[in-house]
């Protein structure tokens, strides 16, 4: 029933879209906005059907036997949609028409979403031809499902996904609207202000969607850890930095009317740069950790996609090329610190783009191939990113279009942030915290010194310096657990003590082993307990066995104290011993705060306009 | 008049442009020569046995966990990978494998090779995907026709 119901769904969509063509120009079927609700309803519905699937193990959908297990909990059921690459296909299709639609209510011009239904058209194409969820298979009462991955049973996996999709998707009404302006000319600052308000938006669930895959990864073991430069994090990064770049530049074009074609080129790759990250995972051309099953035919349909909005692109380039735009400002202005972070933040994104690509090209070219690692972005990434958090703490004080000279307070700000980041270095004698400590510090003694200045200022005031804050705050701490993290593995044998000293001096004491078994898996937890000053910090890492496939999953455990973490994993388990992997943590909760307060400054500054 | 100046500015325009391209070809041409020694090479088993040891080289290497080689021994684990034609590799790995790692399976590893020609891996990864199904799931599938794989 529901595959059938979903195959017919799309069709009719297709079916509609191709009579919005048909009647283009002529009024009648376009007056009411009937047939383009219509048409976004069918790209909406599929996707609550294939839920409803799940949620139900309809089996008779070959796509819900291979992604769910009869008695998975339920949100794992449904969250199992987009488990698979189809179902995250058809996601990202509701999430272009729910965006349509709603976007629809704010803005009915019919050129604009005459483009957004192109764009979605070309998805439910691509997923006719080359994904279809809704394949239908005769119904087999002893089948009970293939189950989802089990390392995919976490409850990041219910979010992270759809708040990352939300954030790439959300990229597409800034193109859509940008091809608009350039296509007909028409400048108009309403049109810009709604460009802002939707990478606004944007930005939000991309930012939250990172963050919360970033601790995904960190919580999950053989992931690499919270940042590891990764292809997929790198092709996330991408749409992010444009995205950034986009914010700041349209600042520019509505207050001052200046940088509009620069705005307008950015959303046109911000968007492209998302649409082309998913395509490099998703055809396989580039090795990821978090590699996706993948065939040729998907890659083919995706260029396809992508060489379209290429073409788009192109051409809108070409136009705002011939287009003038009168840009003028002077050296120091507001205007011109902006054109610079954006250029240093279109420089970062090409410095990932470059190292995520060149294995690629070192493939077909040299035939040798490359992993470009850590060691690679950790250098040209940082030094790109440096100059923009040093601008940070000054920029936003600097007046729009004029020039100003308030040298003296700046080179006062940057001499105390010398003197802290000295002190810190013979504290610490760590030469990257002393950097990362001179890098930050300016933006927290601005911030500290703006707040007690100008309380009275508006919401959009704060969460401009909070969002410039939690990036100083994050990167002390990104800097901080990375520098000094402490790892000890600690081996319990059968006959022997069950209290270890750790090298802090505090000790770790084996309570426990148990052994329980839940609907889908059979857990095997080993309690331990750390001992510091007569408080007791207990930690229940565990190994995992998942039913049907018999896989196994090292489950990491946590510990808070304060900002600081220890973070235990069961090395071995053995009939004889016990061994646990403990690794502490400093300061890896505050990389967690500042980037929520990061994602919660945007939020200010959204909801402020309503 | 003003259709020759604007002609002219588009000139000057292109000219820029062309500059500006010029320009970023130039600096990514030296970044990546600059970037050579940062780039970690990935590397099998036998490949790693031919090469000339440099310490300080960050690798990747990747194969398969050797059959009845991976250990738990001195606070630490230890494994060889090996590949396909027949080279294999030492690897000490001190902190805690993720569950896919198994004998048999593919593994890729991130270190530096120490002087005694074993591989001190920093990181183990764990490559997941949607279809980890087990052979005898997989069997039963082609058998009631529902296999849709290689």
């Amino acid at each position: 029933m529901i595959p059938l119901l979903g195959n017919l769904i799309f069709y009719l969509t297709l079916f509609f879209i191709i009579i919005f063509y048909l009647s283009w120009g002529k009024k009648i079927l376009l007056q009411d906005q009937i047939l383009l609700h219509l048409i976004y309803l069918g790209g909406i519905v599929p996707f609550l059907l294939l839920v409803m699937g799940f949620a139900i193990s309809d089996f008779s959908i070959l796509n819900v036997i291979q992604n769910s297990y009869i008695d998975d909990p339920l949100f794992y059921k449904i969250t199992s949609v987009w488990g698979s690459h189809e179902g995250s296909i058809l996601l990202w299709i509701f999430l272009i028409n729910f965006f349509g639609i709603v976007f629809l209510r704010s803005n009915n011009n019919l050129q604009i979403h005459k483009q957004i239904i192109f764009i979605s058209s070309l998805f439910i194409l691509y997923l006719l031809l080359s994904s279809n969820p809704f394949v239908y298979v005769e119904k087999s009462s002893e089948i009970d499902g293939l189950g989802l991955n089990p390392i995919l049973q976490h409850v990041l996996f219910v979010i992270h996904p759809p708040t990352l999709f939300l954030g790439y998707i959300g990229l597409i009404i800034p193109f859509v609207l940008a091809s608009h302006i350039l296509a007909t000319k028409n400048f108009s600052k309403k049109f810009f202000k709604q460009m802002l308000f939707w990478s606004k938006i944007s930005w939000f669930f991309l930012t939250f969607g990172i963050v919360l895959g970033s601790y995904w990864a960190y919580s999950e073991l053989g992931w690499g850890g919270w940042w590891f430069w990764d292809p997929v994090e790198n092709i996330s990064l991408i749409p992010w930095l444009l995205n950034t770049a986009l914010i700041h530049s349209l600042q520019v074009s509505i207050k001052n009317d200046q940088l509009k074609l620069w705005s307008l080129n950015l959303a046109l790759y911000s968007f492209i740069s998302a649409v082309f990250g998913t395509f490099l995972v998703r055809s396989n051309l580039i090795v990821s950790v978090h590699s996706f099953a993948t065939d040729p035919l998907r890659g083919l349909f995706l260029v396809v996609i992508i060489g379209y909005l290429f073409l788009v692109t192109i051409r809108l380039n070409i136009k705002s090329i011939i287009h003038f735009n009168q840009d003028t400002f002077s050296l120091v202005s507001k205007e011109s610190f902006l054109l610079l972070n954006n250029i240093f933040f279109i420089a970062a994104a090409l410095t990932v783009f470059i190292g995520t690509v060149y294995p690629l090209f070192s493939e077909l070219f040299f035939q040798s191939s490359v992993s470009v690692g850590a060691p690679y972005y950790n250098f040209a990434f940082n030094m790109l990113m440096a100059p923009i958090i040093l601008l940070m703490a000054f920029a936003p004080q600097i007046s729009w279009s004029k020039h100003e000279n308030r040298n003296n307070k700046i080179w006062i700000t940057i001499i105390a942030a010398g003197c802290v980041s000295m002190l810190t270095f013979f504290y610490f004698s760590n030469f990257y915290f002393a950097i990362a400590i001179f890098i930050a510090a300016p933006i927290i003694i601005q911030s500290l010194v703006i707040i007690f200045k100008k309380f009275n200022k508006d919401l959009r005031f704060y969460s401009q310096w909070l969002a410039h804050l939690s990036i100083a705050i994050f990167i002390i701490a990104a800097v901080f657990t990375e520098q000094f993290d402490q790892e000890e593995n600690f081996i319990f044998e059968k006959e022997g003590k069950s209290e270890l000293l750790m090298n802090n001096g505090n000790s770790l004491i084996i309570k426990n082993i148990k052994d329980t078994l839940f609907s889908n898996y059979q857990e095997i937890l080993v309690e331990v307990s750390i001992i510091n000053h007569q408080q007791e910090y207990i930690l229940t890492p565990s190994k995992n066995i998942y039913q049907p496939s018999g896989q196994i999953t090292n489950e990491v455990s946590t510990i808070n104290q304060w900002l600081n973490q220890y973070y235990a994993t069961i090395s071995t388990i053995e009939s004889d011993r016990v061994v646990i992997n403990l690794v502490y943590k400093p300061l890896i909760n505050l990389l967690w705060i500042s980037s929520i307060l990061l994602v919660f400054s945007i939020f200010l500054s959204i909801i402020k306009r309503r | 008049m003003r259709i020759i100046s604007i002609n002219r500015q588009i000139k000057k325009r292109f000219i820029f442009l062309f500059i500006i391209f010029f320009c970023f070809c130039f600096s990514i041409f030296l970044i990546s020569y600059t970037l050579k020694d940062q780039i970690a090479y990935f590397v099998s088993p036998t490949e790693l046995q031919k090469m000339d040891l440099d310490s300080n080289r960050y690798l990747r290497v990747g194969g398969l966990v050797k059959p009845k080689t991976l250990k738990f021994l001195n606070d630490k684990w230890n494994f060889e990978i090996e590949d396909e034609d027949g080279g294999s590799i030492k690897v000490e790995f001190s902190k805690s494998l993720p569950g896919l790692v198994e004998e048999d399976k593919g593994i890729i590893v991130e270190g530096y090779m120490d002087k005694n020609s074993i591989f001190l891996a920093e990181i183990v990864l764990a490559k997941h995907d949607e279809n980890y199904m087990p052979q005898s799931a997989i069997d039963k599938m082609k058998d009631e026709g529902i296999w849709r794989g290689d």
